[in-house]
């Protein structure tokens, strides 16, 4: 977590990671969430080389779509930063969901989102 | 941040792809000598009268190319000579490659290279009145005939 102060109010930055290995067609979908409110700042996937565009990645908010809107990505040997700014509320689930459409080898496909919520005073 | 669900599906694949560095990749290929080339010379002590002509087979070994860069003929005497190079050719015939005279010394370079199968002759010609030992030296670089063609051999 990241201490980022402006003005007199106090910002933390708290990062979700989600790193999972998917199985030879199989998919999976994680869900995890934050017990602060704030805002997403960022979004980023990671492919590695190997995933040929056969593994989807969509990470979904509360249950809908959130990146990419339509479809799924997916991508080969490629991090993708996505800066956003958008509200996150307390305990909002963020879902991604991953598909490994490769017929022969797994995959470990990440997803880093970074929220940025205002410091309470019982902080630590 | 937690941890609220996690499910599993299965997913139709549609294509292969590559394993990812997450599998512990490592692969490595095994050099393999597929040619080679080594240094070729040869030295021959070479006896002519005064007046006389000696011609001198070299043979080379079976498959294998001698490309030769530099002659060079001598002899201890300041005598002159005329020094023929002759190579056999695909139907078994000799050509001549090159031809020189010279006193005492008779050195040729061939910068190019010129290939050299089975085998290939010296005639040397001393003009002189004095008999000398000549002594006739080639260098060059030698390998396989497949390896000179560019065919691959497993």
């Amino acid at each position: 977590m990241a201490l980022v102060e402006e003005g007199e109010a106090k910002y933390q930055e708290v990062e979700i990671n989600f790193r999972e290995e998917v199985p030879i067609g199989q998919g999976l979908a994680v869900t995890r969430s934050f017990s602060q409110g704030g805002k997403i700042t960022k979004v980023m996937f990671s492919f590695p080389p190997g995933t040929n565009s056969l593994c989807d990645a969509r990470l979904e908010k509360d249950a809908k779509p959130f990146y990419p809107m339509q479809g799924y990505l997916a991508l080969d040997n490629a991090t993708p930063v996505y800066h956003t700014s958008v509200d996150y509320y307390a305990r909002e689930p963020l879902t991604l969901t991953l598909r490994n459409r490769d017929a022969e080898n797994p995959h470990t496909i990440t997803c880093t989102v970074v929220i940025r919520f205002k410091q309470p005073s019982w902080w630590r | 941040m937690v941890e609220i669900g996690r499910k599993t599906f299965t997913v139709v694949p549609t294509g292969v792809g590559r394993p990812d560095y997450s599998q512990n990749v490592e692969k490595s290929v095994e050099p393999q000598i597929r040619s080679w080339q080594q240094e070729y010379q040869h030295f021959e002590a070479i006896n002519v009268a005064a007046g006389d002509t000696v011609t001198t087979e070299i043979l080379i070994t079976a498959q294998t190319v001698v490309i030769v860069y530099d002659f060079y003929l001598s002899a201890p005497r300041n005598v002159l000579l005329h020094m023929k190079l002759e190579f056999l050719t695909a139907d078994g015939t000799w050509a001549l490659l090159i031809e020189d005279s010279g006193y005492q010394v008779i050195p040729i370079h061939y910068a190019r290279g010129f290939p050299l199968f089975r085998k290939y002759r010296v005639e040397i010609t001393n003009y002189g009145e004095l008999d000398v030992t000549c002594r006739f030296s080639a260098h060059g670089t030698e390998t396989e005939e497949n390896i000179y063609y560019g065919e691959i051999v497993a």
